[in-house]
């Protein structure tokens, strides 16, 4: 490997059979697809059959991190947990920030790719160079907090630890895996950790990473980009409120779903409002090399039982609270420590929760068929006993842990009810209310992710353009650029937050090259993101996904917000071939020959 | 006499103090061997977090326990010198005191000098939770 940054090899663990190896990372790799979400798509494409079960021995873990990451790189904390998605069945990256990645990097692994099957449960411990799997029957079962704390006794303070929880564990298809309370996150990977037996990951690096200039022109540089953070008029509001600022002021703008997505506004978030939400803060808690400082711990009672936690994040306040239309602060609390200590996707969780809110609104599903829970709107006290039961797949539980679709499918009724693309539930930000979101939704390879072109910054936040909310206008455009810069964020791997404080497209070529030495302009960064795009995409093609699936649930594309007096709607059916033109792919979705070649694919 | 000062209270765990520190003293960036650390009690969650770094007592521990004078005290700066021609990586000074850290890739003890009067990882604590003070 000749660029700084990067250390130049991936660690493979084969858990059937207990062996390890090296896969030297090369040049090339690195050029072409950069790192964290890059090295995913290619390394999933190339590696795993067409067809698996996601589930089965053949799907693979690849934790993979980027040429920026615990480079001193503002931001670059984040580690990619990719696998062939049990949930939508799309290749899937999830991302969790804290100390993971860097860690793996001073260990001296650019990545880790862990395929086969273990015949018991274990753990993974990677000290540097020794590596091994440790027999984790006491872990087995443990929540993920308790395991990671039997973790650190039995290793010691100085390694970092993950694990998944009984989500994972009874393979349920959103189930994550947690490195302290960072989730990585959607998609399901904790459920693939848990069909391997691979219970928990533990890292202790004691090495460094080599950076391409000498010492004090790589401090000066990092210094800039830090200042340029620093310095962004918008940072005291994340530094102060985290995600959690957005909530109110999105509600407002009638783009925050209420109901299920029934109403693109709230009618008093007074409750939720990150001012409520402060109150509870204790202590505040930062990414490694983060100066944006979004992370707090909170403390709360609720039924006179005292907690603490990580303080909730704003996808996660939205989807279990306004989504199910409850606004009980602490219960909302209460069922985010409660999703993180059984290891699942608190977003699929609430969506698939408010889902059968409207079910049992519109008289489609009984009590009976409910195991006596209660799923009226606004009841605060379903959600844990809710939670628990898809984590343990128990009875009503073992139908919400297949999600909104899944579930709708499973009982033969309310499909048009399930508020997802591709398998996976959207999120916080209405696509009525902000069509470029709606699009991304509909196009973006793993389902209705919102943070593969987070367009809110370019139609409400005013941070890149100025561009219409409602009209599909210049959308497709937008959107494919923005998936296109994305995906280099999370290929470095940097925050998306850096999106909204001053980091532009040409100063992400810069974060590339500060470490590492290449020489990436601003349309390279284009031409690799269109690349990693183009790859997940060939993926999905040939996994049986059609232009069918880049679609957006009818609800949204026909009918109004009620509290949107303009009456909009996002018919991004009506501008895919539009987004495909932008894309260079034909009518049906699939990559012209003219596009492959021009990325070298 | 300068020393690093930490507030815990302000400390939000970034480390970045420990990746400037090792970049600018050993070329790469490698917390573990930093001469400042931040180091968390794992009892809680989300425990409290400490600071290891020289505190400047002079109470010389480190340096009476140098068999060799690899270590010794610079009057003019106040702050620990260590030479790596003499050392014999016996490790007596990491026995004698819990702030002396060591690179074993370099063979290089790691005890803070204050940047010669400019410290890094004050100037890249996010939060002020870092400072640097005079003690009479």
């Amino acid at each position: 490997m000749m660029y700084g940054g990067y250390t130049g090899r991936f660690l493979t663990v084969d858990l059937g059979t207990g062996e390890f190896g090296e896969l030297p990372l090369s040049d090339e790799l690195a050029e072409n697809y950069l790192g964290g979400r890059g090295f995913i798509a290619k390394l999933l494409y190339d590696r795993l059959p067409r067809g698996i079960d996601p589930l089965g021995p053949e799907n693979e873990i690849i934790f993979a991190t980027g040429p920026a990451t615990g480079t001193m790189i503002p931001t670059a904390s984040r580690i990619a947990v990719g696998v062939k998605s049990p949930l939508t069945g799309t290749i899937s990256a999830s991302y969790m920030g804290g100390h993971f990645g860097p860690e793996l990097k001073y260990a001296g692994w650019d990545g880790v790719i862990i395929t086969g099957v273990s015949p018991k449960p274990v753990m993974l411990v990677i000290d540097d160079d020794k590596v091994e799997l440790r027999d984790a029957a006491a872990l087995w079962g443990k929540d993920t907090q308790t395991a990671q704390s039997l973790m650190t006794d039995e290793l010691g303070s100085d390694f970092r630890t993950g694990a998944i929880g009984s989500g994972g564990e009874n393979l349920v298809p959103f189930a994550n895996f947690l490195h302290v309370q960072h989730a990585a996150g959607r998609g399901g990977p904790g459920a693939v950790f848990g069909s391997k037996k691979l219970k928990a990951v533990a890292i202790r690096g004691t090495g460094g990473i080599r950076v391409a200039p000498a010492p004090a022109e790589y401090i000066a540089g990092c210094k800039e980009l830090h200042d340029i953070i620093m310095e962004n008029p918008v940072r005291p509001a994340f530094r102060w409120a985290g995600t959690t600022g957005m909530l109110p002021v999105v509600n407002e703008a009638v783009g925050l779903p209420w109901r299920n997505h029934q109403d693109d506004k709230v009618p008093d978030v007074s409750s939720i409002h990150n001012e409520e939400i402060a109150k509870y803060v204790k202590q505040y808690e930062a990414c490694s090399g983060c100066n944006v400082i979004c992370g707090s711990v909170v403390e709360f009672e609720r039924n006179g039982k005292q907690y603490r936690s990580e303080r909730i994040e704003h996808e996660s306040v939205w989807a279990l609270g306004p989504d199910c239309d409850i606004l009980d602060l602490p219960a909302l609390f209460e069922a985010n420590l409660e999703c993180d200590l059984v290891g699942i996707d608190t977003m699929t969780a609430g969506s698939t929760i408010a889902w059968a809110m409207e079910m049992t609104q519109r008289g489609l599903l009984s009590k009976e068929e409910t195991d006596g829970l209660d799923f009226t709107w606004g009841n605060a006290d379903v959600l844990v006993p809710a939670i628990r039961k898809m984590a343990a797949r128990d009875g009503f539980g073992a139908i919400l842990a297949l999600g909104s679709r899944g579930a709708a499918r499973a009982i033969g009724r309310g499909e048009e009810y399930a508020m997802q693309v591709k398998g996976l539930d959207m999120a916080a930000y209405a696509a009525r209310g902000f069509t470029g979101m709606g699009l991304s939704y509909a196009t973006t390879g793993r389902g209705a992710d919102h943070n593969k072109a987070f367009t809110v910054a370019a139609e409400f936040l005013g941070v890149l353009g100025d561009y219409d909310r409602y009209t599909m206008e210049g959308k497709p455009e937008l959107v494919k650029r923005m998936q296109d810069s994305t995906a280099i964020i999370d290929s470095l791997i940097m925050c998306m937050f850096t999106v909204d404080l001053g980091i532009t497209v040409d100063l992400y070529a810069r974060c590339a090259n500060l470490p590492t030495g290449m020489s990436i302009t601003a349309d390279d960064v284009y031409t690799i993101g269109e690349r990693i795009n183009t790859v997940e995409r060939l993926f999905n093609i040939e996994e049986g996904f059609t232009r069918a699936d880049d679609t957006l649930p009818q609800r949204l594309q026909k009918e109004g917000a009620p509290s949107d007096p303009g009456g909009h709607t996002c018919p991004v059916d009506d501008v895919m071939d539009e987004y495909y033109e932008q894309r260079q792919w034909d009518a049906d979705g699939v990559p012209t020959a003219t596009l492959l070649q021009r990325l070298g694919l | 006499m300068h020393y690093i000062t930490f507030d815990k209270e302000k400390c939000v765990y970034c480390e970045m103090c420990s990746g400037v520190c090792s970049l600018s003293k050993l070329g790469q960036i490698k917390p573990s061997a930093a001469c400042i650390k931040i180091a968390r009690d794992t009892a809680q969650s989300f425990g409290q977090l400490s600071c290891v770094v020289c505190d400047m007592s002079h109470e010389r521990a480190c340096i009476d326990a140098c068999p060799v004078e690899a270590l010794s005290y610079d009057e003019q700066t106040g702050v620990v010198r260590f030479d790596a021609g003499l050392c014999t990586m016996c490790e007596s000074c990491l026995d004698a005191c819990p702030n002396v850290g060591i690179d074993r890739e370099s063979e290089r003890i790691m005890i803070c000098d204050l940047c010669d009067g400019d410290p890094l990882c004050v100037k890249w604590c996010p939060e002020g939770a870092l400072s640097w003070e005079g003690r009479s």
